[in-house]
């Protein structure tokens, strides 16, 4: 096992720049998500610490080695594919034990190795088919198989659950974490989902056009966002984020009128304010705003709203018999309202 | 017989942005592309270079001896014979081209809607004379067909049909010759066009017909507008492939009665390799590859263009 | 679907069409085999007989005390030699071409897929070839016809296996360099297994091609111990003149092989005459 270390590192493609600049810090034997929307550089930065892209500029280094310019066989990595990637002419055993038999290993080594690891996934019954016989859940779990197989210093894995149903994809997702508190691998994990970023990491990195925007720890992300970006990214449902100007000591909407929001010191000019769903409630007075919408989901209700500062959503805890079309107020916890700078979109303290 | 699928699909070096790899995988690229670059070069293009160098010399002896400039060509083109020769190979060429592109056409669309071993069966049997070697195809062609005591006469004569000389008539030998050039070539052709047919999308069909096009509109609006490329890529095939073939002429006609069936193809064979003529069988070759190449980038065209 | 009587007529009258391709495929290589079981004095009788004559071996005897089968071995040797050749540097190159990014790649595979014309119009430049060969001393040796034979099928070869490749998505590659494996590690143990029907089809069309070759076979080498079969298949015609007995008993064992091959893979040989066109 390894920390990984990522130094100022850069991608290049002609005059297009995919990644610029990203420093990260994987300590040994963390969990690391990184999330962002398709195209931010995610799985191109996975892939540059796979090596299977060239390195621009920077410095990747797993352990104390730098591995820029390793071929990926020599940087004892293992990666699991977003269409896992199973070798279709070889059986679940031979598929595990590809990596072993490249590196040589002897034969008995390999089958006690393959089948150590078919037990931690539960895949003895399925070693002697073929990927074609396989449910998309067992073909995520051979995937898995023979990433862990050879015990690398590193696992990495580029949207996994991607091609999963939700059900599945929600009980993968406690599999690998399981996986991951037994072995205790350094992990690296890509997806675009946050909500698997959320319940799986250590740590996650948030991307965007090829730069980090905010990176730490699950919830330091989700009460903290650096900016409106991870701010509307990070959670579900989304946080409510309304464009506000503070003006003559109060903070009004664009269409200038007066907003329920305390006005943070030494604000002035355009700024957004952010606060999630489920701190809004239901009140006597407040916001004013028509329901549009209800979205029950049996533990709690979303409700939708216009108001005077755009739509709001509302998460409520307990059953509600509001209806479209009905006037309601919200109450808004003003200790967990996010303010962020108009122009740069950064967090105000 | 030549082996030659109709690669039309893909545009060469055609790839995603992702594609990019390390440094020494590129290399590698080049390492294995060389081995077989080298063999086209070798076998290919240098016997080419090597050949229009030799067109300027004299040849005596298998060796290029005194430089005479464009000599062999003018002493090609200022002999009459050779013109009746090109004249004749362009009219056969075209004739057998058209004929069976026309066959082709109509019978390929008909195999299309065929499923199953049959359909496999039909397409087997018409490739028959395809995969047989030009020598027998060309043997047999004219122990059965063209021979006075063949099959093809008897029952030429059973129908009363006297006047039908094949290899004593100038003109039943050109057809005969054609005749040869159809029956090699034809299931071949139908094969790429097949090919092309099964690559239509098959919910443009589905769209026409909701539309509420008739049998004969789809035709005419779908099939054969999206079959053109695959059309022009049999066209160019047969071309080349009629062009250049010497077996038929040579076993079937002999190329006569009296030059009558003297194509191209045999012409530059025996000025080679029966009259041992080689100045004027280089200028000759060298012109026809110039012909081929001009065929070839028509081909090429054609195959990224489909892609 | 109300299918109209003109449809209907149209066809009739195509299957008619289809059936008379199919049998002037067939007659002539069937009526050849039975004439190369004829004694000569049933070949030539007029009105020709089909089934009521004596059976014999004489015409192949006569075929064989005449050296034909060193030929057969010749072409044997030649056809497998080609195929190796062809496999090999064409697959290499389809894996190259189709893999990796290099230099001048776009200009080398145009120059791949333009020798495609170039290879079935071989006869334009066998002047030149001969020419060429000759001065290296390079006709006349037991690689030259091998050597010609695999590199004409070389550009087609590279592209049906590249279009195979085309289908087998690169993230397989992926995992196995990251398994460990090497690129050529990556072509042999994971992505030629996976074009087996491809190679399998491409292999037959190399060796047909090579088995019925004639022009550079009858040009390219003059010993008559190095002769293929289908130049002494010609050599006979001019041999035994109008004696069709042996000449049918040489050509039925030169189409032997290759009718071997059609009962025996006839699906795989029409998808590999016509990949590349259904690729995907």
């Amino acid at each position: 096992m390894a920390s990984v270390a990522i130094e100022s590192v850069r991608k290049q493609y002609g005059n297009v720049t995919a990644i610029r600049d990203v420093s990260i810090d994987i300590p040994d034997g963390k969990f690391v998500c990184l999330v962002g929307p398709s195209g931010c550089g995610k799985s191109t930065l996975l892939r540059m610490i796979a090596g299977l892209e060239e390195i621009s500029g920077g410095e990747i280094r797993i352990g104390s080695r730098v591995v820029n310019d390793l071929p990926p066989k020599e940087r004892d990595i293992a990666m699991v594919f977003q269409n896992y990637a199973l070798y279709p002419h070889m059986t679940v055993a031979q598929n595990m034990a590809f990596s072993l038999r490249m590196r040589g290993v002897s034969k008995s080594q390999i089958d006690e190795r393959t089948k150590r690891a078919a037990g931690i996934l539960n895949l003895e019954y399925l070693l002697d088919r073929y990927p074609r016989q396989l449910s998309g859940g067992q073909r995520q779990r051979v995937a898995m198989g023979r990433a862990i197989v050879r015990s690398p210093q590193v696992f990495l894995f580029d949207e996994p659950l991607s091609n999963l149903d939700a059900k599945l994809r929600v009980q993968m997702r406690a599999e690998i974490k399981q996986l991951h508190q037994r072995l205790k691998t350094t992990t690296i994990y890509v997806t675009h989902d946050q909500i698997e970023a959320m319940t799986m990491a250590d740590k996650i990195v948030v991307m965007r056009d090829g730069i980090i925007e905010q990176e730490g720890a699950p919830l330091e992300l989700y009460d903290e966002p650096a900016n409106v970006f991870v701010a509307g990214f990070i959670g579900s449902p989304a946080m409510n984020l309304i464009e506000a100007i503070a003006e003559g000591g109060a903070l009004l909407s664009t269409s200038r009128e007066a907003l329920p929001f305390d006005l943070p010191r030494g604000a002035s000019g355009k700024l957004t304010c952010g606060v999630r769903p489920e701190h809004i409630a239901l009140a006597n007075q407040g916001l004013a705003g028509q329901v549009l919408l209800v979205e029950p989901t049996g533990l709690d209700t979303l409700v939708t709203a216009a108001t005077v500062a755009g739509p709001i959503v509302a998460l409520l805890r307990e059953r509600t018999s509001v209806a479209p079309g009905d006037h309601v107020h919200f109450r808004i916890d003003q200790k967990h309202v996010h303010y962020f700078d108009g122009a740069s979109g950064r967090r105000l303290q | 017989m030549s082996i030659a699928a109709a690669p039309h699909g893909t545009t060469p070096g055609a790839r995603t942005a992702r594609r990019i790899r390390p440094l020494r995988l590129r290399l590698a690229g080049v390492g294995y592309v060389t081995p077989a670059m080298a063999l086209l070069a070798f076998t290919l293009i240098l016997p080419s270079l090597y050949g229009f160098y030799y067109s300027l010399h004299n040849i005596r002896y298998l060796k290029a001896n005194e430089f005479i400039g464009l000599e062999n060509y003018r002493y090609l083109v200022t002999d009459p014979e050779f013109w009746h020769v090109v004249i004749r190979s362009t009219g056969f060429t075209a004739v057998a081209v058209t004929f069976t592109l026309v066959i082709a056409l109509s019978v390929s669309l008909w195999i299309n809607q065929l499923h199953g071993p049959f359909a496999l069966f039909v397409q087997i049997v018409v490739i028959l004379p395809w995969v047989v070697s030009h020598v027998v195809g060309a043997l047999l062609f004219r122990w059965v067909f063209v021979n006075d005591i063949g099959l093809g006469m008897y029952f030429l004569e059973q129908m009363g049909i006297h006047w039908f000389k094949p290899v004593s008539d100038p003109t039943t030998a050109m057809a005969v010759l054609v005749g040869f050039a159809c029956w090699r070539t034809l299931g071949f052709a139908m094969l790429l066009l097949l090919s092309g047919l099964k690559s239509i999308p098959q919910d443009l069909y589905e769209a026409a017909h909701v539309d509420g096009a008739t049998a004969r509109q789809r035709l005419f609006a779908i099939t054969l507008p999206m079959l053109k490329t695959p059309m022009l890529i049999t066209l160019v095939i047969l071309t080349v492939s009629n062009l250049n073939n010497i077996e038929g002429p040579l076993i079937v006609t002999g190329g006569g009665p009296a030059d009558a069936t003297n194509v191209l193809a045999l012409d530059l064979y025996m000025r080679a390799f029966a009259k041992f003529d080689y100045n004027s069988a280089i200028a000759l070759g060298i012109g026809m590859f110039a012909a081929n190449i001009l065929l070839a980038l028509a081909y090429t065209r054609l195959v990224k263009s489909h892609g | 679907m109300v299918r109209s009587r003109g449809l209907q007529a149209m066809n009739i009258a195509m299957g008619v069409v289809v059936l008379s391709i199919a049998l002037l495929n067939i007659i002539p290589l069937a009526w050849g085999v039975l004439a190369s079981f004829k004694p000569p004095s049933q070949l030539i009788t007029y009105p020709p007989r089909l089934f009521d004559f004596n059976a014999t071996w004489e015409n192949y005897i006569s075929v064989v005390e005449g050296g034909f089968m060193n030929g057969v071995r010749n072409s044997t040797f030649y056809s497998i030699a080609a195929v190796a050749l062809a496999l090999a540097a064409g697959g290499l190159a389809a894996f190259g071409f189709d893999r990796f990014e290099f230099r001048q790649k776009g200009t080398m595979f145009v120059l791949v897929i333009a020798s495609i014309p170039l290879a079935i119009g071989s006869a334009a430049i066998l002047v030149p070839k001969f020419l060429f060969f000759a001065s290296l001393g390079m006709t006349n040796q037991w690689y030259t016809l091998p050597l010609i034979y695999g590199v004409h099928s070389v550009p087609i070869t590279i592209w049906t296996l590249k279009g195979s490749l085309e289908g087998i998505p690169k993230e397989l590659d992926e995992a196995a360099y990251v398994d460990g494996a090497s690129s050529f590690m990556v072509l042999t143990r994971i992505l030629a297994p996976l074009c087996k029907p491809a190679i399998g089809a491409a292999a037959l069309l190399i060796f047909i091609h090579a088995w019925n070759e004639f022009v550079a076979g009858s040009v390219m080498v003059d010993a008559r111990e190095l002769k293929p079969i289908q130049p002494l298949l010609y050599q006979y015609i001019g041999f035994f003149g109008r004696e069709w007995g042996p000449l049918t008993a040489a050509a039925t064992i030169a189409i032997l092989p290759i009718l071997l091959i059609y009962a025996l893979f006839g699906r795989l040989l029409v998808s590999g005459l016509t990949r590349g066109a259904t690729k995907g």
